[in-house]
């Protein structure tokens, strides 16, 4: 009696046990780090809406992601005075090979995204978005008008508003947000 | 008093009619649930100041006695709690008396003073099913009612218990009799565990914690259920609750018994579910704190004379919504949060998860052998196997199409723990004990999707010895215990893939004692030594920890931690007041604590506050008390409250995160109607919280929130249906007030404020399938 109680709970906790879903053979094989989705790159292209100025380009480029190792690139943005460029915005990830284009991926949700430039008082720059989401303003296409000579910092800002985008910069969370140094020659 | 558990007392007597002076009482004290004779149980005959305890089989006779009214008391010692008896002398009734009592076995933890610490209003013992006590739904709040301890929150969904502000990997929790391994480490990780199960919750502290891990720095909390039912009917509860801030509901049943043909075959099943739709602060609804989840569990046992064994699987699963304000990208976005009078997002009324959110379930699987070799050594083997899985899903889905049409969590976290524990408790003598073990376990943790913590594989084993000496007026307990720990983590550097391994042993000790003095006071000191390896976390966390808006590194060549605690208390009875005061000073080397590094970390997403996983010397040092006045008959009056002091001895700082001192003071009435099996209460609460103002510099976001006063009612009707089982409907209402406040502890007092008025109406129904012939 005793024998066979024993032996049935013990085959019962085995039942019991077996049962669970087993992936134990991942622990000593852990997944590659950065294989999840990353926006590694942040790259404005700046091309003179006349044709004269030469193109400009400003990069930020963390391929670790935050934490870990610093950023490798963050550039300065450097503009021509009184020129009206066109600037638009590309994200990768370059922490996969090939880079991923994730520019798409937001182009594709439009209406949950928003691009907000903040120059600071000291910059003589006008910025203002030129394409849109049908509705309101997206930002990946811009226009930035350049006056006289000053330097000044420029905030970038990508925000993902799923939902309660209302054309302000208020809600939402946080993709990125860089200030680049700016300066105006 | 060996293999007694949480049990009644059968005193059966017989008077002997014999000369004037000459009756004798004659009696047995058993095990209610055994019908087991219990030895050397203490009573005294308070009419003439006599005394007596029963024999190794449990009997008794008192002698030379008069006729007339005779006062039978169970003395107030470590074995039980001060009950009278009225018994009329002569008498040739069969007098049956059920005294409530709260002794378990020793290595189920007798090992403190049981007095001191077990008190129904000051102690540290509760019962889930007194539904005039227990308030709350989650564990946390639960234990609320046990001095000293509080709560760390995330919001109102995920509730941790702290214990003398200490929490996550400081305490340990114990499940069933296995200790609860999830992913403690995580201040947002509440414990996986539905206490509706559990007939008490009860935290422990000093030499019997040793028996759970060295690791309990603060103390341990014991989640047991009831034993199972052997040889008696089948029967069970309904529980039903319903609150009016989320709309919530809980329906809880447990159905337990044993067979009439197989007495020695008992089982147990229990299912709870619970679903809360989004919770409400006084001026707005707090988006996305949803929450619902769902447990089973299912035991049978066999007992026999020398061999018990019982199989339990239990099986948890949560959908906890994360308020949506607190995703926040970056630290702009957080002072923003801040400063705004309330959330930008405004809320609206749903049961539905949303993202973020966290999906949770715990599965457990227990063998448990207990083998009586003779009357006073029996022997313990617990096997346990339990898994743990973790997803937290963000607000963002991804950004390729393709992989967010895989709605995959941002992470994933599977931790599966195999674990041995084997003990034997020896009587040596009616006064002396000891428990001797070895306990083992093995665990694995597996991630997925956004790296936070590395896989590992941990192995920890240990060996303790605990005894307890008890006189009539000493009880002197004492422990010892050496584990070893390795733990071998498996991550890429770069693209090679590393496995690091650690270390780590120490000794646990503790020695404590207890001395009644008179019939009014016991007084008790304890010191103790424990240790803790540092956790996953503390040693490899390397990233952004989304909803702390922070990254938090930690160290791979930290240190154990360790503690040395010393604590002295005393307990007074007597029909003027019961008070329950206790102080308690731990020194900690090389306690492991987050510290703010400067500058921030710039990122793509803007710029992050860096924390780093820190060793410092730190002392934490406090005061409990409760003082319980019977002002009336009717009428007590009671007053609580704690005090915290912790600080770095290093930085000169106090340490981040302690919880505020608070105050409650309660009005609680009620009675018995005459002659009916009938009663109610009513109670008012008002708790005072103190403003957290000992915070160190430069480590938080903001002050601490101001104090803050809630006041809580309650009213209720029981029937009492058998000795364990009452009939009860209770109304309770939380924050009457509907005061906005935000409190030190929980971690979303950035963005929101904690939630407003709450009624809940709660019942608890038992049922018995056949009519009961026995005694309950």
């Amino acid at each position: 009696m005793k024998i066979y109680s024993v032996l049935s709970f013990s085959v019962a906790l085995v039942i019991l046990g077996a049962c669970k879903k087993d992936k134990k053979d991942d622990v000593t094989n852990p997944p590659v780090v950065n294989e999840e989705e990353l926006i590694t790159t942040f790259q404005i292209t700046f091309t003179d809406a006349a044709g004269v100025q030469p193109t400009v380009t400003a990069q930020f480029v963390d391929l670790d992601g935050a934490g870990g190792n610093a950023p490798t690139i963050f550039d300065t943005i450097r503009l021509q005075a009184n020129t009206t460029y066109n600037a638009s915005i590309t994200l990768l990830n370059e922490s996969v090979n090939p880079a991923e284009d994730l520019t798409v991926e937001v182009q594709e949700e439009d209406q949950d995204h928003l691009f907000c430039f903040s120059p600071t008082g000291t910059l003589n720059l006008a910025i203002t978005r030129t394409d849109s989401d049908g509705t309101y303003e997206v930002g990946l296409l811009s226009s930035w008008v350049t006056q006289a000579v000053s330097t000044g910092e420029t905030t970038i800002t990508l925000k993902h508003q799923p939902g309660i985008k209302n054309g302000q910069c208020d809600p939402g969370e946080t993709d990125i947000e860089l200030t680049f140094h700016t300066i105006i020659e | 008093m060996k293999y007694v558990f949480t049990c009644a007392f059968v005193l059966v007597s017989m008077i002997n009619l014999a000369q004037n002076c000459g009756f004798s009482l004659t009696g047995v004290v058993r095990d209610e649930h055994t019908k087991n004779p219990v030895p050397f149980a203490k009573l005294s005959v308070e009419s003439i100041g006599r005394q007596t305890q029963t024999d190794s089989l449990g009997n008794f006779t008192i002698g030379n006695l008069c006729p007339g009214l005779l006062k039978l008391r169970c003395i107030p010692h470590f074995g039980c709690e001060p009950v009278d008896i009225d018994v009329q002398i002569p008498t040739e009734s069969l007098l049956v008396i059920d005294v409530e009592t709260h002794i378990i076995d020793l290595d189920e933890n007798v090992i403190i003073a049981y007095q001191f610490r077990r008190e129904t209003q000051a102690g540290m013992k509760l019962s889930v099913n007194d539904l005039s006590k227990v308030k709350g739904a989650t564990l946390g709040e639960q234990l609320m009612r046990i001095p000293g301890m509080s709560t760390l929150n995330t919001g109102s969904s995920i509730v941790k218990p702290v214990i003398n502000g200490m929490h996550s990997n400081r305490i340990v929790i114990v499940n069933n009799g296995i200790r609860q391994e999830g992913q403690q480490w995580g201040s947002e990780h509440a414990p996986e565990i539905d206490p509706n199960l559990a007939g008490n919750l009860e935290v422990i502290q000093g030499a019997s914690g040793l028996q759970y891990g060295p690791d309990a720095i603060g103390g341990v909390i014991l989640v047991s259920p009831d034993p199972l039912p052997y040889g008696k009917n089948i029967n069970g509860w309904l529980k039903l609750s319903g609150n009016s801030n989320g709309w919530g509901g809980m329906s809880s049943a447990l159905v337990s018994g044993s067979f009439k043909r197989l007495p020695k075959l008992a089982f147990r099943v229990h299912g709870t579910g619970r679903i809360n739709g989004t919770q409400s602060a006084p001026d707005y609804f707090i988006k996305n704190t949803a929450s619902n989840d769902y447990s089973f569990s299912g035991a049978v046992g066999y007992k026999g004379t020398r061999l018990e064994a019982d199989v339990f699987y239990s099986r948890y699963t949560s959908n906890l919504g994360i308020f949506t304000g607190s995703h926040i990208g970056n630290l702009t976005d957080l002072n923003a949060a801040f400063l705004a009078e309330q959330p930008k997002d405004s809320g609206y009324f749903t049961y539905a998860v949303e993202k973020p959110k966290q999906f949770i379930q715990h599965q457990l699987s227990k063998l448990n052998l207990v083998y009586h070799w003779t009357e006073k050594v029996k022997s313990v083997v617990i096997v346990g196997y339990q898994y743990n899985l973790r997803q937290e899903y963000d607000l963002h889905k991804a950004y390729n199409d393709s992989i967010a049409a895989l709605d995959l969590p941002a992470f994933e976290l599977n931790l599966w723990t195999t674990s041995v524990d084997a003990k034997t408790t020896v009587l040596h003598s009616e006064k002396l004990k000891s428990v001797v073990g070895v306990s083992f376990f093995q665990q694995d943790n597996a991630y997925a999707g956004r790296f936070f913590i590395p896989n590992f594989r941990k192995w920890q084993g240990g060996a303790y010895y605990t005894g307890v000496y008890e006189s009539e007026n000493w009880q002197l307990d004492y422990g010892l215990r050496y584990d070893l720990s390795r733990l071998k983590v498996y991550k890429y550097e770069g693209n090679v893939l590393t496995s690091p391994e650690r270390d780590f042993g120490n000794l646990s000790a503790s020695i404590g004692a207890s001395r009644v003095i008179g019939h009014h006071v016991i007084v008790r000191a304890n010191a103790g030594t424990a240790w803790r390896p540092p956790s996953i976390n503390e040693l490899y966390s390397d990233g952004l920890h989304h909803g702390a808006a922070a990254i938090e590194v930690g160290d791979p060549l930290m240190k154990k931690e360790t503690v040395y605690n010393v604590q002295a208390g005393m307990q007074y009875k007597s029909r003027f007041a019961k008070l329950d005061l206790s102080v308690f000073w731990n020194r900690f080397d090389d306690y492991i604590n987050l510290q703010p590094q400067l500058p921030a970390q710039l990122t793509i997403v803007g710029a992050f506050p860096v924390f780093h996983y820190e060793q410092s010397d730190v002392r934490i040092a406090g005061l409990n008390g409760v003082l319980e006045i019977p002002v009336q008959k009717w009428l007590t009056y009671t007053i609580q409250g704690n005090l915290l002091i912790a600080d770095d001895l290093e930085t000169k700082q106090p340490v981040y995160g302690i919880p505020s001192n608070r105050l409650i003071n309660r009005l609680r009435t009620g009675t018995t109607f005459k002659n009916t099996a009938w009663s109610w209460f009513a109670e008012a609460e008002g708790i005072t919280v103190f403003e957290q103002k000992r915070v160190p510099e430069n480590a938080d976001y903001a002050e601490p929130p101001k104090g803050y006063f809630l006041l809580n009612v309650s009213v209720g009707l029981s029937k009492k249906i058998s000795a364990t089982q009452s009939l009860q409907l209770v109304l309770e209402g939380s924050n009457l007030l509907n005061t906005s406040y935000r409190d030190y502890m929980n971690r979303f007092r950035y963005f929101t404020d904690d939630p407003g008025r709450n009624w809940t109406v709660k019942m608890i129904v038992p049922f018995s399938i056949k009519k009961s012939t026995k005694n309950n």
